[in-house]
C-alpha cells in the first residue's frame, strides 16, 4: 500500500559525471520522477550536472541546479518542506550528506521520512566496521584482518586461514607495503620486514583473495518482505583488476547452481536483514578450487551494477524500486501494459547473454600508468548482447572500438615476452592480447593459470578464432557468412576480411536468407508475452521486431562513453529523441551504452541495443525504413558511411564540422545566432575561457553574460551575419571574437557545438535543440521564429566549469583540455564580489 | 558436426548440431527455464522419456560433477540448447557433458532458436517430438505412430530397498523416481533412511518402525497408477506424520478425493512468486510440474491449501485437517533452483518430534 | 552467555505446527478464543490468531489476560481483582468456547494454575487447552501443555530468554546461563 503521507520528494542528484559514474545515476533520477508522477507524488531534484535529463524534464520550479552540498540540501529541505528525501540515486556524494542529515537530526526536526534505505542500510555505506558487524550478524563470512604482535601468533593464524595471505605493517614509516605469501618461508621474510616497518612493531595478516571469481548478485525486496533476484552478473578477470574495469558477463556461467544458490540465499539474508526496500547488490569473491566465498560488498544504492541488470533482464527496476520507496509492494504497483502480468513479481529470467566491455581514456591522456590493477580506471563500457557468449563478446567488442570501423584489430606486432607480460599485467587491449594468445596456440591450461580466467571463456574465444579461420580460408561462402554472421560478427567484418565491399557481403547474406532476427529483450526467456519495444539482434529463425511506424526517426546514440564531451552529447542525444517525438516521430534509439539517459524506455518508442556501425545501422534500417536519421554529434567516419546510402535521409546534429568551419587558435567570446535560409538572428554572447590563455582547443569553461556595450556589439552583429550570410551554416551558429587591447575581432566561424548548445538550453527560457529539429525536418514557421525570439529572456548569469578525471587516475595534470573533460557542473549564482 | 534434427507433433522441424549420443529418441518437449543446474534437470527422474529444451541458452559450462546428480541413471530422451558448451580440460577429473550423454546414450541438439521453441510450446502446449538424422516424411509418421509409455514410475523407481543410515528419525521414503535432493536434506538432518518401492506394502512399511513417511517425487500421470498405491497413503497418513512431494503430493491429494489435472503448458523454473498462505510470505522455489491439483475440488473438511502459485493459480501444498500429513508441488530441496523451502523438511522432523512426545 | 536454541525461522515453524495442531485437535476452529498471557503469550497468541485467519479466512477471538494478582506465589498488598481477558478493549466471552492459552515459556505450571483460575472466574469454557513455545520442565503443579513448540531440558540455574520481534525487535529464543 501507497504511503499517503508523501505528496513531495527530495531527490539528491548525483552532481557532475566523473570516474565511475556517468548518466546511469540521472537515468534513474528521470525515471523515478516519471514512476512518482503515475502515482501522484511531486518530486523535487538537486543537481549541478548541466547535462541533467532529470532536472531538464521536470517542472522548472522543482529542479534545484545547485551544487550538490549538505547546505543547499538544508536549505532546499527548509525552503520546500518535503515530505521524503530519496539518497540512492545520487552516488557515494548524496549518502554522505544524507547521513549527516541524519546524525544532526535535521530530517527527524523537519520530519522529512528517509526512503530507500533503513537507518542501518545508511549507516552501512563506507563504514567497514559496519559492513563486519552486519556479516556477523547473518552469518556470512568475509575477508577479516588481524593484527599480529609475534611470529607466533603469525603463524597460527595462517595455519587457520591458509595461503596465500597479505602481510602489511600497522603505521608504516615507509609507503604502504603489501606483501603476497604463498608459504612460511615467504610469511617469515614478509614479517621481519614489515615489523621492522611498523612504527608500533604490529602487522596486519589478511587472507589474500587476488585469483578469486568476482561476482555480483542484485535483488529487490518490497515492504512486505518479499524479496528475489534481478540478476546475476560474473566478472571474467579475477580479482586483482578492479571491477569496474573487468569484462562482466550477466547471467553468470561459470559456477553450479547449488554454489549459486548460496550466493542466493546469502544475499537475500543480507538484504532482509538491512530491511533493504528496493534494490541491493551484493559483492561476493569465489575461490575456484573449493568454492568457498567471502562477501566482499555490500551495496543498496544505485550503481553501474543496476543500470546493467536493467538492461541485461528488461526488468523495470527504476520504475519499481521508485514505487516500492512509496510503499507499494510487487502486487500494488501497475506496470505499463508492455509488461506481462505480474512482471513485478516473477524473478527475471535471461534466455541471451550480455557481455560488457570497459573504455580506458588512455588515448586522451598518455601518461596514466595502463595498467588494470584495482583502482578503476574506465570512464564508460559498451556492451554486446547476443543468445551465446561469443556473440555477445564479439558485439561487445564491436562495439567499444573506438572508430566505427567494423574490424577487430590484431595483435601480432606483440612479442612472445610482451604477450606473456601482458597476460600477467593486463591493460586495456586485454580481450585482444588473450585472443592472440590462443590465436598463437598457448594451451588454455595455461592461459587460465596466467590469468586466473575460467577456461570457459578461453574455451569460447577459441570458438570465434575457429570462425575467423573459416572465414578466411572460406571467403564469400555461405556456410562462412552462415557461421560468421551467428557468431557475432559484423558485415563489416566480414568484407574487410574478404577484401570487397559491405554492400556485397549484405547481398549475399540477402541471397542466402543470413539476415538477422531481432529478439526481445524480456525478463521471462519467452515464457509471457511481453510487449517491450527492446531489442537485440541475432541470426535465427523468429523475428520478433517489426516496422513501428511509417514516420519514424532512427537515432544513431554515442554508445560507449569516452573523455570529451561525451555525457554532454548523451544529453544531447536524450533531447533530440524527446524533441523528435514532440513533432509526432516514433523515436527508434540505437545504443549499446548501458550507462546512457538516452536508452531510457521513457525516452524513445523503441530501442535496439547494437553496435554503432554502418552494417548494423543498415540492417536496423532495412526493418524500420525510417523516415529520418539522426546523428546527434560529429562522427565524421560514421556519417561518410551513411552518406553512401541516399535513401537514407541523415541529418548531423550539430552539422557536421569537418568542414566549412573558421576556426582561430585563440578566442574570447562568442556570438551565438540562429539561421534559416532567410535571415539570421542574434541570440546572446558567451564568454569563452580556457586555462590556457585562450587557445580555442581548450576552452569548455563557459559564462554568461559577457559585458560588451552595445555600440560595439552592433557593429559585430553586423560582420558577423555578413559572414554567416556567406557561409552555407544554417541552425545554431556561433561567430567567435577575439578582443585584443579592447579591439573586437570576428576570427571564426562554426556550428555551435553541443556543450554550448546545452548551456545556451539551460540559460535561456528557449529549448534550442527542439528549435534545430524543427528546422531540420521544415517544421519550423516564421511566426514560430518570431514568437521565440519575440519572447526570448535569458538568465542574469551562469557559469559552466569542465571536470577532468586528473586526480581519480592519478594523472600530475592540472589544466585539460576539451577532449580530457569527464563532466561539467553549472553554477547559476553570481558571483558576491561582483 | 553432425546436422540433426529435432521434429515435433506439430509438423515443425528445427535443424541443429548433434553433441551427445546419436541416438534417435521419441519423448514430450518441455521448456526447463531455469538459469543454472543442467545437470540437476538431465538426471531428475521426473523427466524419464521426456525432451528438455533449455531457455538458459548455454549448457555444459561446468561439466558434470558427482555432486549434482539427481540419479545415478538418467533417462530423459534429449537435451536440445541453443549452444552447447564444452569446458573439460585434460588435467581436470571432471566429465563432459557430451561424455556423460554419450554414455546414457542421450541425444543432443545445439544452435537451435530455443527462444521460438519456447514461444511455441507455451502456446501450443506440451507435444510429442523426436531427435532424428532426418525430417522427412517417414520421421514425423514415425513420431505421431509412437505411443509414449505410462509406466514411467515403474521404469525409474528403485525396484528393491535400500538404506541410507543415519542417527535420527526413521524415515521410510517411498520411491516413484526419488530426486536425490530430498535425500540429501534427510541425510543433513542425521535421519535413518529407507528408500522402498513405490509398490510396498502397508504392513512391509510398517514392520520397519517408520518415524514418518516421505512419498517421493516422480515422472508421469498419477492417474496411471494403481488404486492400491492411493489405499496405501490413506493408510499410512492416520499413522504416521507424512510429507509427499511431486507426485507424491499429487498423489496425497488424491488419497484425500481431491483431483488432479493436467496442465496445457508444464513448468520447469523458479520464477513464480508462491504464497506460504498460513504466513503469508512470498518465496521462490524449485517447480516442476506436469499436473497440478484442481482447487476447486479440494474438499475443505479434509485438506487445508498451504501454498499457492501466484503466477498462475496452482495449489502448492495440502495438509490434512485431521493428521500431520502434508505435501508440497514443488521441490523443496532445490537442485536445481532456491532452497528456502528446505526448512520444510524441519516442518517434517518437527510434525514427528511432536507426535512422540 | 546467551545462547540461541530457537532462531527466527524455528519460531515461526512451531508456530505454524501449533496452528495446524490446534486445528487438528479442535476439529475446526469453531468456538475457538485464543488467551495470551501477558506479556509475550499475548504476541504468541497473536500470530497464532493471525495464522488461522490466513488459513480458514475466519477471524479468532484474541484476549488477553493479566494474571499477576492471582499467582499464589506471589504476595499482593490488595485483594483480589476481577479478572479480564480483552481484546481490542472489548471483552471476550469465554462462555461455551474452546479456549487456547497460550504463553511464552512453560515452567512450574504456577502461571498456568493461575491463568485457569482467571478464566473460570469469567465463565465455563467448553474445553481449555495449553499452548508454549517452550517446555522447560521443572514442574510443581500436575499441568501438561497440549501444543509445545519445543521441549528445552534445562536446569534451575538457567534462564529461558524467549524475544519477540513486536517488543523485542528480533524472534529467538536464549539459554541464559545466570
Amino acid at each position: 500500500m501507497i504511503n499517503q503521507n508523501i505528496n513531495k520528494v527530495l531527490i539528491i542528484g548525483g552532481g557532475p559525471s566523473k570516474v565511475g559514474q556517468e548518466n546511469e545515476l540521472d537515468a534513474a533520477v528521470f525515471q523515478t520522477i516519471v514512476s512518482f508522477k503515475r502515482v501522484g507524488v511531486k518530486s523535487i531534484v538537486i543537481d549541478d550536472n548541466p547535462y541533467s535529463i532529470a532536472t531538464t524534464e521536470i517542472q522548472p520550479a522543482s529542479a534545484y541546479i545547485e551544487a550538490v552540498t549538505l547546505d543547499n540540501v538544508v536549505a532546499i529541505i527548509q525552503n520546500e518542506g518535503p515530505d521524503a528525501i530519496l539518497p540512492t540515486l545520487g552516488g557515494p556524494n548524496a549518502i554522505k550528506i544524507c547521513q549527516k542529515l541524519v546524525e544532526m537530526k535535521i530530517l527527524a526536526k523537519y520530519s522529512v521520512e528517509l526512503l530507500g534505505l533503513s537507518k542501518a542500510a545508511l549507516k552501512l555505506i563506507g563504514n567497514p566496521l559496519r559492513f563486519s558487524q552486519l556479516m556477523k550478524e547473518v552469518q556470512e563470512p568475509i575477508i577479516s584482518s588481524t593484527i599480529v604482535h609475534s611470529n607466533a601468533e603469525a603463524f597460527d593464524l595462517v595455519r587457520q586461514v591458509g595461503f596465500p595471505i597479505i602481510v602489511k605493517p600497522v603505521l608504516s614509516s615507509i609507503n604502504s607495503r603489501r606483501t603476497i605469501c604463498n608459504s612460511f618461508d615467504d610469511l617469515e621474510i614478509a614479517l621481519s620486514e614489515s615489523f621492522t616497518d611498523s612504527t608500533l612493531n604490529r602487522c596486519v595478516i589478511e587472507k589474500s583473495i587476488v585469483g578469486y571469481k568476482e561476482l555480483s548478485i542484485i535483488g529487490i525486496r518490497d515492504p512486505n518482505g518479499t524479496k528475489l533476484i534481478i540478476n546475476g552478473v560474473e566478472d571474467i578477470d579475477a580479482i586483482g583488476i578492479h571491477s569496474g574495469d573487468s569484462i562482466a558477463v550477466s547471467p553468470i556461467q561459470t559456477i553450479t547452481d547449488s554454489v549459486y544458490q548460496r550466493l542466493r540465499k546469502a544475499t537475500l539474508n543480507i538484504m532482509e536483514q538491512l530491511e533493504i526496500i528496493g534494490a541491493c547488490e551484493v559483492s561476493f569473491a569465489l575461490n575456484p578450487d573449493n568454492n568457498d566465498y567471502f562477501v566482499t560488498k555490500v551495496t543498496p544504492n544505485y550503481n553501474r551494477g543496476f543500470a546493467l541488470a536493467t538492461l541485461a533482464t528488461g526488468y523495470p527496476l527504476n520504475y519499481v524500486t521508485a514505487q516500492l520507496v512509496l510503499g507499494n509492494g510487487f502486487a500494488d504497483i501497475h506496470l505499463p501494459h508492455a509488461y506481462a502480468k505480474l512482471t513485478t513479481f516473477m524473478e527475471p529470467l535471461m534466455d541471451r547473454i550480455l557481455i560488457r566491455i570497459p573504455l580506458w581514456p588512455f588515448d586522451s591522456l598518455k601518461t596514466v600508468d595502463q595498467h588494470l590493477d584495482q583502482s578503476m580506471k574506465s570512464i564508460g563500457s559498451a556492451v554486446g548482447i547476443g543468445r551465446t557468449v561469443e556473440e555477445a563478446i564479439l558485439k561487445a567488442m564491436r562495439s567499444s572500438q573506438f572508430n566505427p570501423r567494423d574490424v577487430l584489430p590484431n595483435m601480432e606486432e606483440l612479442s612472445d615476452d610482451e604477450m606473456i607480460s601482458q597476460l600477467i599485467h593486463p591493460k586495456a587491449s586485454r580481450i585482444l592480447v588473450l585472443i592472440e594468445a590462443l590465436r598463437r596456440n598457448y594451451p588454455v591450461e595455461d592461459l587460465s593459470e596466467l590469468t586466473k580466467i575460467d577456461p570457459f571463456y578461453f574455451k569460447r574465444l577459441q570458438k570465434l578464432l575457429a570462425v575467423e579461420n573459416l572465414v578466411v580460408k572460406e571467403p564469400l561462402t555461405e556456410e562462412s557468412l552462415r557461421t560468421a554472421h551467428r557468431r557475432g560478427f559484423g558485415d563489416g567484418m566480414l568484407a574487410a576480411a574478404w577484401q570487397t565491399d559491405l554492400d556485397k557481403v549484405r547481398y549475399l547474406g540477402k541471397l542466402k536468407n543470413s539476415v538477422p532476427t531481432y529478439k526481445m529483450i524480456e525478463p521471462s526467456a519467452g515464457e509471457e508475452a511481453h510487449s517491450i519495444r527492446s531489442f537485440y539482434s541475432s541470426f535465427e529463425r523468429e523475428n520478433e521486431s517489426h516496422q513501428l511506424s511509417d514516420r519514424s526517426a532512427l537515432v544513431i546514440g554515442r554508445g560507449g562513453n569516452r573523455l570529451g564531451p561525451n555525457s554532454a552529447a548523451d544529453y544531447y542525444t536524450s533531447e533530440v529523441l524527446i524533441q523528435m517525438h514532440r513533432l509526432g516521430y516514433k523515436t527508434i534509439i540505437m545504443n549499446n551504452n548501458p550507462n546512457s539517459v538516452s536508452l531510457s524506455p521513457q525516452l524513445s518508442d523503441k530501442q535496439y541495443i547494437e553496435p554503432i556501425q554502418i552494417g548494423a545501422i543498415l540492417n536496423i534500417a532495412e526493418i524500420e525504413k525510417p523516415a529520418i536519421v539522426v546523428v546527434p554529434g560529429n562522427r565524421h567516419y560514421l556519417v561518410r558511411q551513411l552518406r553512401q546510402y541516399p535513401d537514407l535521409k541523415v541529418v548531423v546534429l550539430p552539422p557536421d564540422q569537418e568542414t566549412g568551419v573558421t576556426l582561430p587558435q585563440k578566442t574570447s567570446f562568442a556570438m551565438n545566432f540562429f539561421v534559416t535560409k532567410d535571415e539570421s538572428r542574434f541570440i546572446n554572447t558567451v564568454k569563452l575561457a580556457s586555462g590556457k590563455n585562450h587557445e580555442l582547443k581548450d576552452i569548455s569553461h563557459l559564462a554568461f553574460p559577457y559585458a560588451i556595450d552595445d555600440d560595439k556589439l552592433a557593429g559585430l552583429i553586423t560582420d558577423a551575419k555578413e559572414l554567416i550570410s556567406s557561409s552555407y551554416w544554417k541552425g545554431l551558429v556561433q561567430i567567435l571574437v577575439l578582443e585584443d587591447q579592447g579591439l573586437f575581432k570576428v576570427v571564426g566561424i562554426r556550428p555551435i557545438r553541443i556543450i554550448e548548445t546545452i548551456f545556451l538550453n539551460r540559460i535561456s527560457n528557449v529549448n534550442w535543440i527542439k528549435m534545430l529539429v524543427k528546422l531540420y525536418t521544415n517544421q519550423l514557421t516564421t511566426e514560430d521564429l518570431n514568437k521565440t525570439f519575440k519572447n526570448l529572456s535569458f538568465i542574469p548569469f551562469a557559469e559552466m566549469k569542465p571536470k577532468f578525471p586528473f586526480i581519480d587516475l592519478k594523472v600530475d595534470q592540472e589544466v585539460g583540455s576539451t577532449n580530457q573533460e569527464v563532466g561539467a557542473e553549472i553554477n547559476l549564482d553570481p558571483p558576491e564580489d561582483e | 558436426m553432425t546436422k540433426r534434427y529435432l521434429i515435433l507433433e506439430d509438423g515443425s522441424s528445427y535443424p541443429g548440431e548433434a553433441f551427445g549420443a546419436l541416438a534417435t529418441t521419441t519423448g514430450e518437449i518441455i521448456i526447463n527455464s531455469n538459469m543454472m543446474g543442467y545437470q540437476e534437470s538431465i538426471t531428475n527422474p521426473i523427466y524419464h522419456n521426456q525432451i528438455i529444451v533449455f531457455t538458459q541458452p548455454t549448457i555444459g559450462n561446468v561439466g558434470i560433477n558427482h555432486k549434482s546428480y539427481e540419479s545415478i541413471v538418467t533417462s530423459i530422451k534429449g537435451v536440445i540448447t541453443r549452444e552447447y558448451s564444452d569446458t573439460t580440460l585434460n588435467h581436470q577429473h571432471k566429465q563432459s557433458l557430451d561424455t556423460f550423454l554419450k554414455q546414457h546414450e542421450i541425444p543432443g541438439i545445439e544452435g537451435i532458436d530455443t527462444r521460438e521453441l519456447a514461444h511455441r510450446i507455451t502456446k501450443k502446449g506440451t507435444m510429442k517430438a523426436s531427435i532424428v538424422d532426418v525430417d522427412d516424411e517417414h520421421a514425423f509418421d514415425q513420431l505421431n505412430a509412437t505411443v509414449l509409455t505410462n509406466q514411467q514410475v515403474s521404469q525409474v523407481a528403485t525396484p528393491k530397498p535400500y538404506p541410507n543410515p543415519g542417527n535420527g528419525f526413521n524415515i521410510i521414503v517411498i520411491d516413484f523416481g526419488l530426486k536425490q535432493g530430498i535425500l540429501r536434506r534427510l541425510d543433513e538432518r542425521d535421519c535413518n533412511v529407507v528408500v522402498v518401492p513405490w509398490d510396498t506394502s502397508v504392513e512391509r512399511i510398517l514392520s520397519l518402525d517408520p518415524d514418518g513417511i516421505v512419498i517421493s517425487t516422480g515422472p508421469g500421470n498419477p492417474a496411471d497408477l494403481p488404486k492400491s498405491i492411493i489405499k496405501t497413503i490413506q493408510s499410512l497418513q492416520t499413522q504416521f506424520p507424512l510429507l509427499a512431494i511431486g507426485l507424491g503430493h499429487e498423489l496425497f491429494a488424491i488419497a484425500n478425493n481431491a483431483k488432479v489435472y493436467k496442465l496445457e503448458t508444464e513448468h520447469h523454473g523458479s520464477n513464480h512468486p508462491v504464497r506460504k498462505i498460513i504466513t503469508n510470505q512470498v518465496i521462490y522455489v524449485s517447480q516442476a510440474q506436469g499436473y497440478a491439483v484442481d482447487y476447486d475440488s479440494i474438499d475443505r473438511n479434509t485438506l487445508i491449501t498451504t501454498y499457492i502459485d501466484l503466477y498462475n493459480g496452482t495449489v502448492q501444498g495440502l495438509r490434512h485437517r485431521d493428521y500431520p500429513a502434508f505435501s508440497v508441488q514443488f521441490s523443496p530441496d532445490g537442485e536445481p533452483g532456491p532452497t528456502i523451502a528446505s526448512d520444510i523438511f524441519d516442518e517434517f522432523l518437527e510434525n514427528i518430534g511432536s507426535q512422540r512426545r | 552467555m546467551a545462547k540461541v536454541i530457537i532462531d527466527k525461522m524455528a519460531m515461526q515453524r512451531a508456530l505454524t505446527r501449533i496452528t495446524y495442531e490446534i486445528i487438528e485437535k479442535n476439529k475446526g476452529i469453531e468456538d475457538l478464543v485464543i488467551v495470551g498471557i501477558k506479556t509475550r503469550g499475548i504476541y504468541l497468541a497473536k500470530r497464532i490468531a493471525n495464522r488461522l485467519q490466513q488459513l480458514e479466512n475466519v477471524e479468532v477471538p484474541v484476549g488477553a489476560l493479566d494474571i499477576t494478582k492471582y499467582r499464589d506465589d506471589i504476595e499482593h498488598d490488595s485483594a483480589k481483582e476481577t479478572p479480564t481477558v480483552v481484546a481490542s478493549g472489548d471483552r471476550v466471552s469465554v462462555e461455551g468456547k474452546n479456549v487456547i492459552l497460550v504463553d511464552d515459556v512453560l515452567y512450574t505450571g504456577r502461571t498456568i494454575k493461575a491463568a485457569l483460575s482467571a478464566i473460570s472466574e469469567l465463565g465455563r469454557p467448553n474445553s481449555i487447552r495449553l499452548a508454549v513455545l517452550v517446555d522447560r520442565g521443572h514442574r510443581e503443579l500436575p499441568i501438561r501443555a497440549d501444543f509445545v513448540g519445543k521441549n528445552i531440558p534445562s536446569a534451575q540455574n538457567e534462564k529461558i530468554q524467549v524475544s519477540v520481534q513486536e517488543i523485542d525487535k528480533r524472534d529467538a529464543v536464549e539459554i541464559v546461563n545466570k
